[in-house]
């Protein structure tokens, strides 16, 4: 459609990538505590391919319950990628009826996903530092573009990862990235007692630094209006999504545009935006 | 693709589809979703997202949610005007071969034969669907359910453009018969039944609708049994008028069904977003499923029932 931001080029050029595999195989699917979950998928080998083209804010349509084939799929960024095993992880969180579903799922199973879909996140220009702010379970694709700031020569970013309660952390496997974690909690349980938000403004950020976000929409709001205006925020959106792909328009977010541009498609134009550019609605 | 592709083409009156399998309005965009899953000149006829006389942003979020068997939506009339569809889209899947048909729509008279004017002369586009039913926009009403109205704008389009004119009939105007019965005096080189059925989910803590608006259209699998009672009513009633049926069809046997109750064709919707391959499936599958019914092609079997 209309130009899109420069900033997706890159999933627009790699389209011809994505593919619907009906034999994902699920090789991993542990709890983390505190409703928090690992999955780890196998990609067929001869669609391996696939995988070279996951990166930081991409994300996979599942189909978590194949008994109800119509049901939506649902979206998960990756978490983790593993080029030679042909493996990837989603980090997700029991809310409701598909992930219950998902969560009962035993190892060699078959899942069906679409992928790779979205826009990733943009890796900074050289010198330029990075801050990672995850709230809850939107610290998934932050862990992944963690791993893709250190293949690219990056200092460990900082995270700045904020919780209820120490459980939502699962610091254990959050530990396992190359990540300088900071955390807060709501209930002081572990490091900050407040909310990321409120660290990211105690501990200060500088005018050059890019930062990184995804968590829930009153998160991303208080983290607009805190961060001076010069701050680049990229951040990961969620919609309710029935295609993933482009193809309903059901998953609309508005943005400072004017008119058929007022209006974005996060699985399509995202889901990575200038958070800035986008009207943030609860 | 069928092996034999004279077994899956379809014609009557003026319409003719290599394929059955038609993608349905709003469900495939301007077809750019489906590229990495099948070729676009395998289908029958991508009909486009609704396109209208200027750019249009569609309704806020929530536009959709799930409902038992399908989905409600309320995405409005999201799309990037004729304008832009002619100079920047069209030209695309004109070079690719698509069979295309524009899904027109508007508020006005007026609206609507502007936008045919503009793309009749436009090379690539076989025909028109209007969109007369969309239940999602104010006042969108109106052509679909009032039987005057409905005549009129058909014989407005009509002397507009020689290309097919295929107006969308709407659940919401009841008995779809009478409504086929004009399309044809009126010159229609056929009638899709039908579209999304106005339909609400709410939240029962809240109370609120679970779409940004009060209400939206139903779509999917639920609607099938419907979609079928409509496409056989219209056939009894007026069977020289093509019918593309649209609303619920899933599976290739489902495409049998809606031809044996009198389809020519039939458009593929809501099953896109659960599985982007079913196209090419469906393609796979018919030729058996023809033969078992004892025929040699699809088009042998429209109207046959039992
Ligand atoms: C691009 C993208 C990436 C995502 N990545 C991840 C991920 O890596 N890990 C993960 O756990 N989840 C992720 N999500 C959210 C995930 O898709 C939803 O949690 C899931 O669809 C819920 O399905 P359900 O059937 O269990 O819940 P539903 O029954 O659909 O909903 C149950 C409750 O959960 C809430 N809910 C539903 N969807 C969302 C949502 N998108 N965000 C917040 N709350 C929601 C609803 O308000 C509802 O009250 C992502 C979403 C998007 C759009
Ligand atoms: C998300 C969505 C968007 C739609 N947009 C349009 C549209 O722009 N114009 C139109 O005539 N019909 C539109 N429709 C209706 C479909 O073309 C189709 O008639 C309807 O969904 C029933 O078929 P299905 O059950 O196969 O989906 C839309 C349907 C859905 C689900
Ligand atoms: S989910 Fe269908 S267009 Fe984004």
């Amino acid at each position: 459609m209309s130009s899109l931001p420069v900033r997706n080029q890159r999933a627009v050029i790699e389209s011809a990538a994505v593919k619907a595999l009906s034999e994902l195989t699920v090789t991993v699917n542990r709890s983390l505590g505190g409703g928090l979950r690992l999955l780890t998928l196998k990609v067929p080998s001869e669609d391996a391919s696939v995988l070279e083209h996951v990166h930081a804010g991409r994300f996979v349509m599942l189909r978590c319950d194949e008994a109800e084939p119509f049901k939506f799929r649902r979206p998960f960024s990756f978490a983790s990628v593993n080029a030679q095993a042909g493996t990837f992880d989603i980090y997700y969180k029991v809310v409701g009826d598909q992930t219950r579903k998902l969560a009962d799922i035993a190892p060699g199973t078959h899942l069906s996903g679409v992928l790779p879909l979205g826009s990733g996140f943009t890796i900074p220009p050289p010198d330029t530092p990075a801050i990672l702010i995850g709230g809850g379970v939107g610290v998934a694709p932050l862990l992944l573009l963690a791993t893709e700031l250190v293949a690219a020569g990056r200092p460990r970013p900082r995270l700045l990862f904020g919780g209820r309660t120490s459980t939502d952390l699962t610091l254990e496997y959050v530990s396992g990235f190359p990540v300088e974690v900071h955390p807060a909690t709501d209930d002081g349980s572990h490091g900050f007692h407040g909310n990321v938000v409120e660290l990211a403004a105690l501990e200060g950020v500088a005018k050059d630094v890019y930062v990184y976000a995804c968590g829930p929409v009153p998160m991303l709001k208080s983290l607009v209006e805190m961060l001076p205006q010069a701050v680049s925020i990229e951040a990961s959106l969620e919609e309710v999504m029935a295609c993933g792909i482009g193809a309903c328009y059901g998953c609309a977010v508005r943005t400072d545009g004017l008119g058929a541009e007022s209006m974005r498609l996060v699985c399509r134009d995202g889901p990575v935006f200038d958070l800035r550019q986008i009207r943030l609605e609860e | 693709m069928a092996e034999d592709a004279g077994q899956m083409r379809v014609a009557a009156g003026r319409l003719e589809f290599k394929s059955p399998v038609l993608l349905a309005s709003g469900c495939a965009s301007f077809g750019e979703p489906f590229e990495d899953f099948f070729k676009l000149t395998e289908v029958g006829a991508l009909i486009t997202k609704a396109i209208t006389r200027e750019p249009r942003a569609g309704n806020e979020p929530v536009r959709i949610c799930e409902t038992p068997g399908g989905m409600l939506n309320a995405i409005g009339l999201h799309n990037p005007g004729v304008e832009e569809f002619a100079t920047e889209l069209l030209p695309k899947l004109r070079e690719a071969g698509v069979t295309v048909i524009v899904n027109v729509a508007g508020h006005s008279e007026d609206d609507y034969i502007q936008v045919l004017r503009r793309l009749r002369d436009e090379p690539g586009i076989y025909g028109f669907e209007l969109n007369l039913s969309c239940p999602n926009v104010d006042g969108g009403m109106m052509f679909a359910t009032d039987p005057v109205l409905f005549g009129r704008i058909c014989e407005k389009a009509r002397a507009v453009t020689e290309l097919w004119l295929i107006p969308k009939l709407s659940p919401a105007a009841g008995e779809l018969a009478p409504y086929a019965q004009i399309a044809d005096g009126a010159g229609m080189d056929g009638v899709t039944v039908s579209n999304t059925h106005p339909a609400m989910a709410l939240d029962w803590r809240t109370g609120r609708s679970r779409l940004s608006r009060p209400s939206g259209g139903l779509s999917g699998p639920a609607v099938k049994p419907l979609t079928l009672y409509n496409v056989w009513q219209v056939a009894q009633t007026v069977p020289e008028l093509p019918i593309l049926a649209s609303g619920g069809c899933s599976e290739a046997c489902d495409v049998i069904e809606f031809v044996r109750a009198g389809a020519l064709a039939v458009q593929l919707g809501t099953i896109l977003f659960h599985d982007p391959l079913r196209p090419r499936r469906i393609h796979e599958e018919l030729p058996a499923l023809i033969a078992e019914c004892g025929a040699s092609t699809l088009n042998e079997l429209r109207g046959r029932i039992g």
